[in-house]
Order: C-alpha cells, then structure tokens, then sequence
C-alpha cells in the first residue's frame, strides 16, 4: 500500500488519508437511530457453546480456525477432559509461562482463561469484558503482522458461556467503540487476527481514546518490539471508584485501561495507563504500581532481579502528553 | 472487490485498508486511521476499495427516511462490584 520505509512517526491518524481530504478524518456515517430499546438478542450461530466451570482453563480455538490447533474445553461439555488451571496452552504468551494472577479477589467471580494463537485472555462474567489480553510481541511477530489483509467480524466469544460474554447487541446503540485489547494489529497471522475479534478481547472504550491516543500506544509498542526484539504485554480494563457505566446491565465500562510492557531483553518493565475518555494525556507506572490499581499481578513470572519497581522507559505515542 | 461490508446492517464486519479501519455498526459506520495512495497499482486498488465503502453508504442512505439525528443510549451506572 504504501512505498514510503516505515518509520517510527509514520502513523498521522489525525491526519488521515492524504489523498482523501473529503473523508475527513473521523467520519461517522449515521444513519437510522438506534436506540437501546431496540435490542435484537440474536445470537450468531456458532455450533456448540460449552459451558466451562468456573476458575477453568479454556484452550480455546475460533470455529474457523483449522484443524489441528488444540482445543480442550474443560466443564460439562462432553467435549474433553478438564484442562485444569494449567497455563501450559497459553505459555507462548506469557512472560515465564505464567498467567496474571488477580490479587483482589473480587475480580475472580465468573472468569475463564481462553487460550488463542496470537493471544491469551481472561474473561469476566461478571465485566463480560477481559480482565487482562496477554501477548509476547516480537520484532518478528510485528514484520509478519503487517500487510495482513482485510475482512474480519467481531463475534460473541463461542468458547464462552452465553450468560457470560457479551453479544454484539450489548455494544449496540451505545456511543463507544469495540476496542482490542491485545490489537488487531499485532497479530501474526490470518487465524489469530480472526480470533483476536472475539467480544472476549473487547472493552467499551470511548471512540476518541480508541482511535488516537490508544492507537498510538499500540504503535509505540509495535515500534518498541521491533527494537527491542522481545516484549511481553498484558493489556487490560481498570474498574475503579464507587459506581462503574454499564451497557444494557450486562456489560462494564472500564473507567481506565492499562498496558504492560515487560522488555525481555533489558529486563524492566512498565505500563501505561490511560482514561477512558476523550484525550491525549497518559501517565507510566511501574509494575508495582500497577497492580495497587488493577488488582492484577501482570508479570508473576518477571525473574527476580528485573524488579516491579524499577520503571522500563516507555516510548511516547505520538502527539501525547505524559504527566507524572 | 470482494470484501465488501453490507453497510448499516450488522455490528461485525470490519475492513481493513491499510492503516485506516472501516468498522460497521447499524447506527453508523466508523472510519478511522490512515492511508497513503500512493501513485501505483496498489493505490488504485485501494482507491476504488475505499470509492466502494463510501459509495455504498451514499446508497443506503440515501433510500433511507433518515432523522436528523441519531440518539445514541446512555449507559446507566451501578455501584462497582470490585471496589
């Protein structure tokens, strides 16, 4: 698509489509009104929808994914043997093989741990968004990224129980977008950026976050893999102070998102943390800052004398402000 | 081109062209990110693959009754099961 070399300021979202001044930038085309009341609780067909107990590993697979990826559903399915709490499945993504662990024990009502190709996620029943998206980003996983075609369908989660996701329609009429959690962008290849559509790897995210500060957050990142060669990230929703927004009672609106970056080959860590609101501002925590707000330990397998205090330097997406 | 979205009439399909991300929704449809169209075959391609998105929304709308305005919902607030 494009001849230019790619760079690290190359992407101008705010600027967008140089050839196409008559878009404009942010065009929201809208049409007839859609109002909450007019919800169509229709449900995709995806075949079977195990149901999976509670607390239980989810190795999990898109249906049109091919055969062979490794699929065991855990729980009342009849589909296979309990998979445990084991993250063997998911250890490609983890730093040390070893997934967050949630140190508030309120956020682990309901939550099942699915494991895609290009991604692990923790679903919440309770939020019917993630609890955290983690992935291992190389510089190689990046080149391989790019240039990926093209058509893809958000989708209900089909390894989750349905009283447990979120469906289409719960995102339908409200004003904020599906955002990813592990990005779209980062995936490899053509399965994982199907799976990576799952409602399971989406929050309600304000659509100017989404589309500016957040999308240049994720390119940093992209920017940084490619340096560095070898990142862990653990992306997720915060949900803090007394009352939280939510979409038809059934799915929680994150008040801030963070985005953990562990550099395997400096050994630190550090993580973004943004409002979900309007705006270019964001702040870098360390690791042990992190989990006093989310409740979540990132990176239990960060080896020892990487530390959770000491704060790898983030780089700053583009037309952004950080503030201490 | 064959991936075409059928505007206005679904929550999922998305396309991607380049680095700009049409999204569809039955209320509206999101375009954002960034393209360069470049002077050669692939710009043309893209060109006509965006013509297509916008040509079909022109359509669709404009066999619509269409308000002035949309209404989007406002989401209510509980207390916070985490706090």
């Amino acid at each position: 698509m494009t001849t230019r070399r790619r760079s690290h300021r190359t992407f101008h979202s705010r600027h967008a489509v140089s050839a196409m001044g008559f878009l404009g930038l942010l065009v929201s085309a809208t049409a007839w009104a859609h109002q909450a009341g007019l919800i169509n609780w229709q449900l995709p067909d995806f075949g079977a929808k195990p149901r999976v107990a509670s607390g239980q590993t989810h190795h999990a697979t898109h249906p049109g994914a091919p055969a062979g990826v490794n699929v065991s559903y855990s729980g009342g399915s009849g589909m296979g043997t309990a998979a445990g709490d084991s993250d063997s499945n998911c250890a490609g993504q983890l730093l040390g093989g070893k997934a967050p662990a949630l140190t508030n024990d309120k956020l682990a009502a309901k939550t099942h741990k699915l494991c895609y190709t290009g991604f692990a996620v923790l679903n919440s029943g309770i939020t019917r968004t993630p609890l955290w998206s983690a992935e291992h980003l190389t510089a190689n996983r990046v080149e391989t990224a790019q240039g990926l075609p093209r058509k893809n369908s958000f989708h209900a989660d089909p390894n989750l129980a349905t009283d447990e996701r979120a469906e289409l329609a719960d995102y339908k009429g409200y004003p904020y977008d599906r955002g990813h959690m592990a990005p779209n962008a980062d995936m490899p290849d053509v399965v994982s950026q199907k799976e990576c559509f799952t409602l399971a790897n989406m929050i309600p995210q304000d659509k100017d976050n989404n589309e500016h500060l957040w999308a240049h957050i994720e390119e940093s990142v992209r920017n940084l893999a490619q340096r560095d060669a070898d990142l862990y990230i653990v992306t997720g929703p915060i949900f803090d102070g007394d009352t939280v927004k939510e979409l038809h009672d059934r799915v929680m609106v994150p008040t801030k998102i963070f985005k953990a970056v562990y550099d395997a080959k400096k050994q630190q860590a550090a993580a973004y943390i943004v409002d979900n609101a309007p705006g270019e501002t964001y702040r870098v925590v360390t690791i042990a800052q992190l989990e006093t707000m989310t409740g979540i330990k990132v990176f239990p397998g960060m080896p020892d004398k990487a530390g959770t205090s000491a704060k790898l330097e983030l780089p700053a997406p583009l037309a952004s402000d950080l503030i201490n | 081109m064959s991936a075409q979205l059928k505007v206005f009439q679904n929550e999922s399909e998305v396309l991607q062209l380049g680095k700009l991300t049409i999204e569809n929704r039955t209320d509206r449809v999101t375009i954002y990110g960034s393209l360069d169209v470049t002077r050669d075959k692939a710009g043309l391609q893209a060109a006509n693959d965006l013509k297509a998105v916008v040509d079909s929304i022109v359509a669709f709308l404009g066999r619509q009754d269409l308000p002035e305005k949309i209404v989007l919902a406002v989401p209510k607030e509980k207390k916070n099961p985490f706090a």
